[in-house]
């Protein structure tokens, strides 16, 4: 009897549980989604793709930019013509240094150079510092 | 047939994939439905269901039973949905009382229904880890051993579910019984 009712009710059940017919096809749905899924991670990989290479453009600009306020600040402007460059001042000191004031942005450059005394002739050459 | 489909998935054939899909869609459809009570959320949680299998074929342990497989991702998608609607970030356990005994009494197993819709409104009132233990024992006829391997949780604590399910169902008849 127990076991009578045990099946009635399992069958009970079971008839409870059974969902509906899902009336359709779903593979359809499903293929447009891994298609729209494909395409967005494709369209993401592009993007941070650019997004690299913008950020590295820009680096080099700034890099390129601050390379060239270095050169310009610091290195003695320079004749177009013939490359010569162009002097401020030259001072002789007691201790046979000359300061030499190179014309240049941002208020030019000054060197120093140290020549042994020679009094006849001399050397044209000499240590810069 | 489903191992040739699923060889075929794995070297990217959707062709194959949508006939999978066409085999299975009715039995993840009928899980959603237990979780969702709505056609459209079903369907639509299907889909995703879908799509996730899809990406995780690579994980697939063919030794393991197919049907099994996609039940657990499918039960797994729905769970997190449930979290989701609950605001709730923990994991939900499935701990019964770990009955060790699997094995209900001639009592126990007797829910003491005759009425149809009484069941399935009493399905309905249901907590839905309960529900989806029923319907894989009831519905999908698996084996404790098979409903472990979907839930991820031991044999002897599918049994506690199964045994405690009951007890609700068994509960939520009589209050029905009463009031109807």
């Amino acid at each position: 009897m127990n076991q009578e009712k045990m099946d009635w009710e399992r069958k009970l059940l079971r008839e409870a549980l059974t969902p509906p017919d899902i009336a359709g096809d779903l593979s359809g749905m499903v293929m447009d989604r891994i298609e729209r899924s494909n395409r967005r991670r494709t369209g993401i990989l592009a993007s941070s793709r650019r997004v690299w290479l913008t950020a590295a453009s820009l680096l080099l600009t700034v890099m390129a930019g601050m390379w060239f306020a270095y050169r310009h600040s610091t290195v003695p402007e320079t004749d177009p013509g013939n490359g010569q460059v162009l002097v401020e001042s030259v001072r002789v000191l007691q201790n046979d240094a000359l300061i030499v004031e190179f014309a240049g942005q941002g208020g030019g450059d000054t060197k120093y150079f140290w020549f042994e005394a020679q009094p006849l002739g001399g050397s044209d050459s000499g240590e810069e510092s | 047939m489903v191992e040739n489909w699923v060889a075929q998935c794995r070297t990217g054939d959707r062709d194959a994939f949508a006939s999978l899909v066409g085999a299975f869609q009715q039995k993840v459809f009928g899980l959603c439905w237990q979780f969702l009570r709505d056609r459209q959320a079903a369907m639509d949680a299907a889909a995703d269901i879908f799509c996730k299998v899809y990406a995780a074929f690579d994980q697939y342990d063919s030794d393991r039973s197919f049907a099994a497989w996609i039940l657990a991702i499918a039960t797994n998608h729905l769970l997190q949905i449930k979290r989701t609607e609950r605001r709730q970030g923990v994991r939900l356990e499935w701990s019964g009382n770990d009955v060790a005994d699997e094995r209900a009494t001639p009592e126990e197993e007797l829910l003491n229904f005759d009425d149809r819709e009484k069941v399935e409104a009493a399905l309905a009132r249901i907590p839905d880890r309960y529900r989806l233990v029923l319907y894989l024992r009831y519905y999908e006829d698996l084996s404790y051993e098979e409903i472990s391997g979907v839930l991820d949780t031991s044999v002897s604590t599918v049994g506690s579910l199964v045994l405690r399910a009951k007890g609700i169902m068994r509960k939520e008849l009589a209050l029905l019984g009463r009031t109807g």
